[in-house]
């Protein structure tokens, strides 16, 4: 059966061949000699002219509608790499922003700047803390009873210092012949503790006070103005850091008794030394954020390449 | 394959080349009858046909780099066909008429195989029997109805079918000759639903 149906599709194959006349001369003349000599073949050969006939005569099918292109139809589409590009970008950016932040605050934590790298901190606090201090001393000042002495606030440092050591040696001397001092009584007035009294950056935040302050009178004092005499005590205390320029008088002698009471040195400089051995600086964490931002980047510039 | 028109093919092409989408619209005029009719009589679904022409022109037009001269619309009728090969194979598409239903089918069913006529008796008998041959030839294995497609209502030859679905010339000839022999058995089992004057007499 099935030997029958590989000869049947063998002639089938001839026969439609022969339609195209596509047979080689030899095959044609044998498949000719057959047909004249087989009815049944020639029926079937009819039923299949026939039938190639009938679908090459089948009409045209019209296009239904126009198939015009416009340019949104050929706009090449955007490749998916490109969709996540800006993504990409954007985390490239983010990455590389903590690297520089990781690198840069572990630096200054370990002190790579210099000395002035850990400075600024107390500086800060001194030149930031100095004109509401400074504004709040010049209320003191208003509140205290009016001085032929009084110094003006906007008087330097240095000046200030020079006027308060020669005004204060008449104050020391009577501090010194008669009752105990002050500072001893009352190292750190009550109405100052808020400020500067809390511990070891005192010295340099309350450094400003003593440049707006007023000479101590040169004639004795009453027992009220006792606050005032202890603000002086307090005023003295940052001129001791530098007595260079000053004469030794009792006035410095008297600021470096009050050092010890509270006051540690303020200068800048001496800082460095307090500090112990820097932090090492986290080179792990640093090194994978910069090879992370490095392979962000990568991929952001293949993404944005991509077609 | 069939006459082309008059028209400046090969100018048109390069100025396609360049970018330029209004010549390109113009070969898109001359051509989607052509196309439509072949995707149609393959996919054997006008919706389907649509979809599939709108595609091949798409293709084509981004495509353009790839035409190396010769016929154009032997090119675009290589893109279509292989379009809706794939088609068929890939969804294994099941045609919307079926050989089965054909004797209740409603005239309406497809209107774009009614063509003017001089007689309303004559269109009526070659719309019935176009739409019978469709369905039966949408019968067909899909390696089979795309090469009686392109060989009896394109007019390929089959150097030219070889190229186009990508298969040995003696395996056009054999499929052709399956295809064929397949479709006169189907006509002369149902012989009796076609007109008379179409019907394959023994």
């Amino acid at each position: 059966m099935r030997r029958k149906n590989r000869a049947r599709e063998r002639v089938d194959e001839w026969l439609s061949a022969y339609i195209d006349g596509a047979l080689s001369p030899r095959e044609r003349a044998r498949l000719e000699a057959r047909l004249a000599r087989d009815p049944d073949l020639r029926a079937r050969l009819d039923a299949l002219q026939r039938t190639v006939a009938l679908v090459r005569g089948l009409p045209s099918v019209p296009a239904p509608r126009s198939f015009l292109l416009t340019p949104a139809m050929v706009r090449p589409p955007v490749p998916a790499a490109r969709r996540l590009a800006p993504a990409l970008t954007f985390a490239t950016a983010v990455s590389g922003l903590l690297c520089v932040i990781l690198l840069v605050g572990n630096l200054i934590r370990a002190g790579w700047g210099g000395p002035g790298a850990i400075a600024p901190a107390p500086m800060i606090a001194y030149e930031t803390g100095a004109s509401p201090e400074a504004g709040e001393a010049e209320g003191m000042a208003k509140q205290a009873p009016p001085s032929p002495q009084a110094i003006p606030t906007e008087m330097t440092p240095l000046a200030g210092a020079a006027a308060i050591s020669e005004t204060a040696v008449p104050e020391m001397r009577a501090w010194g012949e008669g009752t105990p001092s002050p500072l001893e009584r009352a190292p750190i007035p009550p109405d100052m503790g808020g400020v500067g009294g809390g511990a070891e950056p005192g010295p340099s935040l309350r450094e400003p006070y003593g440049e707006p302050e007023e000479p101590p009178p040169s004639e004795p004092m009453a027992a009220g103005e006792e606050t005032m005499t202890a603000t002086l005590t307090v005023e003295v205390t940052p001129i001791s850091p530098m007595p260079e320029p000053l004469p030794p008088v009792r006035g410095a002698t008297a600021g470096e008794e009050a050092t010890p009471a509270g006051t540690p040195p303020s200068l800048p400089g001496a800082m460095p030394e307090e500090t112990p051995t820097p932090p090492p600086i986290p080179w792990l964490p640093v090194g994978g954020l910069a090879l992370l931002t490095a392979a962000l980047a990568a991929l952001s510039i293949r993404a944005w390449r991509a077609r | 394959m069939r006459a082309e028109k008059s028209l400046d093919e090969r100018g048109l092409v390069a100025a396609a080349q360049r970018g330029d989408l209004n010549a390109f619209n113009e070969l898109v005029l001359a051509y989607q009858d052509r196309v439509y009719n072949l995707a149609y009589r393959i996919l054997g679904d006008p919706a389907a046909a649509e979809d599939a022409t709108q595609e091949t022109f798409i293709a084509a037009y981004r495509h353009l780099s790839t035409f190396r001269g010769g016929s154009f619309l032997s090119w675009l009728m290589r893109i279509v066909a292989n379009r809706c090969y794939d088609e068929l194979r890939r969804h294994k598409r099941r045609p919307t008429v079926s050989w089965e239903s054909f004797g209740e089918m409603d005239e309406e069913a497809n209107p774009f195989l009614v063509n003017s006529h001089p007689t309303p008796e004559e269109a009526a008998q070659e719309a019935e029997l176009a739409r019978f041959l469709q369905s039966a030839i949408a019968t067909l294995p899909p390696d089979q109805r795309i090469v009686l497609v392109l060989s009896d209502i394109e007019g390929m030859n089959y150097q030219e079918i070889a190229g186009t679905v990508g298969i040995p010339v003696g395996t056009v000839k054999s499929r052709l000759a399956r295809a064929r022999a397949r479709l006169r058995d189907l006509l002369q089992a149902r012989g009796e639903l076609l007109p008379r004057a179409y019907r394959l007499e023994k």
